[in-house]
């Protein structure tokens, strides 16, 4: 065996009942290599990363660690042999300090007489989240009192502990900023540079393709593609995850910015939280998106739109010149919402795709007052179709979704209820390619149909790709406005951004 | 197939065990069990439970409980009595008024000023419990003998029927049952959805209540008194056939109302069959005690909690 293999990973199957989630998948990590894995939703990339860090157990096959045998336990023990993870979703445990968050689950070193020191744990926390070069994190803080990217972060330096000779990071650069990713970047250069390895997972082909020196490609839980550095080219890639041809151009084509002159709906003075005097229009046909970083005010606008949020002063209106207050109002007039915390505020997870999207039109699905199974099949079967959910039937439980096929049910919930206005915080957070052009087509058609969209976005290609108008936010306060053309660049929006 | 038994165990199980105990106590008591004067016994033995029981699905689907079952069936069961010492006939209305309003103050309480049920309903049973003594004083009050006249067999029966009926259509078949399920699934995403998840929350504590009154006052016509005890340990009880049946605690989608059913029956026919063999009270809610925990143990769903606590 080459020496040089620091992780094999040989014939591995997986099945989830009767899904089969990896069937005889094989790959090897060099060391000194950062290795990527990319593949469709439901392709089994998180599945297969699961297995390496033992949260997981494969039904067959056999892994090698540095040429031995290597088959953990849990979490704990992959972390003993030096393989640890970040995590795609939220991996901290809220109520609890950064530093009690960092040594979860080895806080015996700590303990004199059964008791847990908090300075000598503070101080090894500190230490940690210094050594990973991420100062600004005080370690006493509750970490549900941090925002999503420094819980990000805290994660990192968990993963760090354990001095792991292979990291694995599952699509944790889309929940972080410039500065979050540049740590991030540091850290994996500084393990290839010591010989060591890294796995990281990606939908970011551009960001793979940079930071890669070799790439695993998954389609349905197969190996379509073992590619190196001299063959990372985004066409062939794509068409590895996809199968299929997939056209460079996902985005819009037309690059004329058009919309009725009629108003949808309007937020004016607006003030909440960080938010100061925020007024805009959004208009019949348009898509609205909305730019900035991560707590610039923009993820609060939505709700507040939405009558989630109630703002301190000023108003939401929609075109009939109703103000919205809450949920029911928004819902009334015809507004949809979905959240970018897709596990946490979109959808039941322990729910079945059916009552998922028939959640807010149970009204229409009554028949004599009743609601029977029967009608509410025929009545999610459009959407369902339309938006080509992938199951086996309309009752299989959420939980089991891909990413992508959650934020189709997500969608096809406000599609069923006949929403005007559609709110969409982060709409392709997390999603692979195929989907992402299936909801990019969507919108323009929405559009057609005389719709108007707000589109929340930390993407910046996605906002210039498909918006009419661009607002920037800044600290609360709309920095800039820019209708669509075709010279827009990326560059322009985060002068306005930062 | 195999998988598919596993897969739906909770719903196989509980069923499974009624079917077992049905036969092993109609084999071990010669007949007895189904018999022409047991059944009487059998369907009084299930009344109860399967009234409260249908009440409190509601809530247990929205992943509350309700611990003061027990102290709004003698509340209930006190107030009506005092009433029908006037007026005969204001009996049933002011026991189900009283079952209602009480429910609805856990309700204001709980879902009003965010305070977790069991806090609230355990905090209410206390304090309804402290009103029974206020109003009887440390006796027992009597009630007309006319009403005696509504405790029949087959008035009792059809009260059943139609508290099934009701309960069966309104909580797997309505808005309202559905926004039970949803609201225990996910409260975050009912609201977002455009549920009031409030008015869902009160409503369902107020069911519960309406449940204990109709319970209080079948309880009272039967004894002809109400008294300090009545109504005591009502809610273990219902608990007990909720779990059994195969109710998940955390409430959501997984909620059936068929297992109000199960678990009433299984619950009537073990305690049924152990009095038929001559076993004391005491010793039933022991081994009730030690079903309680089998079955809860077979049946819970353990991928859906991270950790148990």
């Amino acid at each position: 065996m080459d020496s040089n293999i620091i992780l094999e990973v040989r014939d591995i199957c997986k099945n989830f009942d009767s899904t089969k989630a990896l069937s005889e998948v094989s790959m090897q990590v060099k060391a000194g290599e950062i290795h990527g894995l990319i593949g469709e939703n439901g392709s089994g990339k998180s599945t297969l990363s699961a297995i390496i860090a033992g949260t997981k157990r494969n039904d067959s096959g056999t892994m090698f660690l540095r040429g031995r045998k290597y088959t953990p336990q849990n979490i704990l023990d992959a972390n003993r042999q030096h393989v640890s993870m970040v995590v795609q979703e939220e991996g901290t445990i809220k109520g609890i300090t950064v530093a009690a968050n960092i040594y979860a689950g080895k806080e015996k070193q700590f303990t004199r007489m059964g008791l847990i020191r908090t300075k000598k744990l503070r101080e090894a926390a500190a230490a940690a989240l210094e050594k990973t070069g991420i100062s600004s994190i005080d370690p006493m803080v509750p970490v549900n009192r941090l925002s999503f990217e420094d819980r990000k972060l805290v994660e990192i330096a968990r993963a760090m502990l354990c001095g792991p000779d292979v990291l694995i990071i599952d699509e944790t650069t889309t929940s972080l900023s410039e500065k979050g990713r540049n740590i991030l970047y540091r850290i994996m250069h500084s393990m290839r540079d010591s010989g060591k390895a890294v796995l990281f997972i990606s939908h970011d082909i551009d960001e793979l393709i940079e930071q890669c020196d070799a790439v695993t490609i998954l389609r349905d839980g197969n190996v379509t593609g073992n590619l190196d550095k001299t063959q990372m080219k985004p066409k062939a890639m794509k068409e590895l995850m996809v199968g299929r041809n997939i056209s460079n151009e996902f985005y819009r084509s037309d690059y004329d910015c058009r919309y009725e002159p009629e108003i949808s709906i309007a937020a004016r003075n607006i003030t909440y939280g960080g938010i100061k005097n925020l007024s805009f229009e959004v208009h019949k046909g348009e898509i609205l998106g909305f730019g900035g970083l991560t707590n610039c005010g923009m993820h609060e606008a939505g709700k507040i739109l939405y009558g989630i949020l109630r703002p301190d002063t000023g108003c939401v209106t929609v075109h009939s010149g109703t103000e919205i207050h809450s949920v029911h109002e928004a819902l009334q007039n015809h507004i949809g919402y979905i959240a970018k915390d897709r596990d946490g505020e979109a959808l039941m997870l322990s729910g079945s795709i059916l009552e998922n999207i028939c959640l807010p039109s149970l009204k229409k699905t009554e028949k004599y007052g009743f609601i029977l199974h029967r009608n509410q099949m025929t009545f999610i079967a459009p959407y369902a179709a339309k938006l080509h959910i992938k199951m086996t039937s309309p009752d299989e439980y959420c939980m089991y979704l891909s990413g992508g096929n959650k934020q189709k049910v997500s969608i096809a919930k406000w599609l069923a209820n006949e929403a005007d206005i559609l709110i969409m915080d982060c709409p392709t957070r997390g999603i692979d390619v195929g989907v992402k052009s299936d909801i990019y087509k969507l919108m323009t058609e929405l559009k057609e149909q005389g719709k108007t969209i707000i589109m929340i976005s930390e993407e910046l290609p996605e906002l210039i790709g498909m918006s009419d108008r661009i607002i920037i936010m800044k600290d609360g306060k709309i920095s800039t406005q820019i209708k669509r053309s075709s010279t827009l660049s990326e560059s322009v929006l985060i002068q306005y951004m930062i | 197939m195999v998988n598919r038994v596993i897969k739906n165990r909770n719903n196989i199980i509980p069923f499974l065990g009624l079917v077992v105990a049905v036969v092993f106590f109609q084999v071990t008591s010669g007949g007895r069990l189904i018999s022409g004067r047991n059944s009487v016994v059998l369907l009084n033995e299930v009344f109860n439970v399967v009234i409260g029981a249908s009440g409190v699905l509601f809530l247990m689907a929205q992943g509350d409980l309700d611990f003061s079952m027990g102290a709004i069936v003698g509340f209930s069961g006190t107030v009506a009595a005092i009433a029908s010492n006037h007026i005969a006939g204001l009996a049933l209305p002011v026991a189900l008024i009283t079952g209602f309003a009480c429910g609805a103050v856990n309700g204001l309480v709980c879902a009003g000023f965010g305070i977790p049920s069991f806090i609230t309903t355990l905090g209410m049973s206390f304090v309804l419990k402290g009103f029974m003594v206020m109003l009887l004083g440390s006796g027992s009050m009597g009630i007309p003998f006319e009403l005696n006249e509504f405790d029949t067999t087959p008035i009792r029966f059809f009260t059943m029927l139609a508290v099934i009926l009701i309960c069966w259509a309104v909580f797997g078949y309505s808005r309202f049952g559905k926004q039970c399920s949803a609201v225990g699934s996910h409260p975050t995403v009912a609201k977002q959805s455009g549920i009031n998840v409030f008015r869902t929350r009160f409503l369902g504590f107020a069911f519960s209540g309406l449940a204990c009154g109709l319970v209080s006052f079948f309880s009272i016509i039967r004894g002809g008194t109400v008294s300090t005890s009545t109504g005591s340990g009502f809610e273990v009880n219902v608990l007990n056939a909720m779990m059994i049946g195969g109710m998940s605690i955390t409430g959501g989608w997984n909620s059936k109302y068929r297992y109000v059913i199960i678990g009433s029956l299984l619950m009537a026919v073990v305690s049924d069959g152990l009095s038929l063999w001559g076993i004391d009270l005491m010793t039933q809610e022991l081994i009730m005690g030690c079903i309680f925990i089998f079955a809860v143990a077979i049946s819970f769903d353990r991928r859906s909690v991270a950790v148990i606590k």
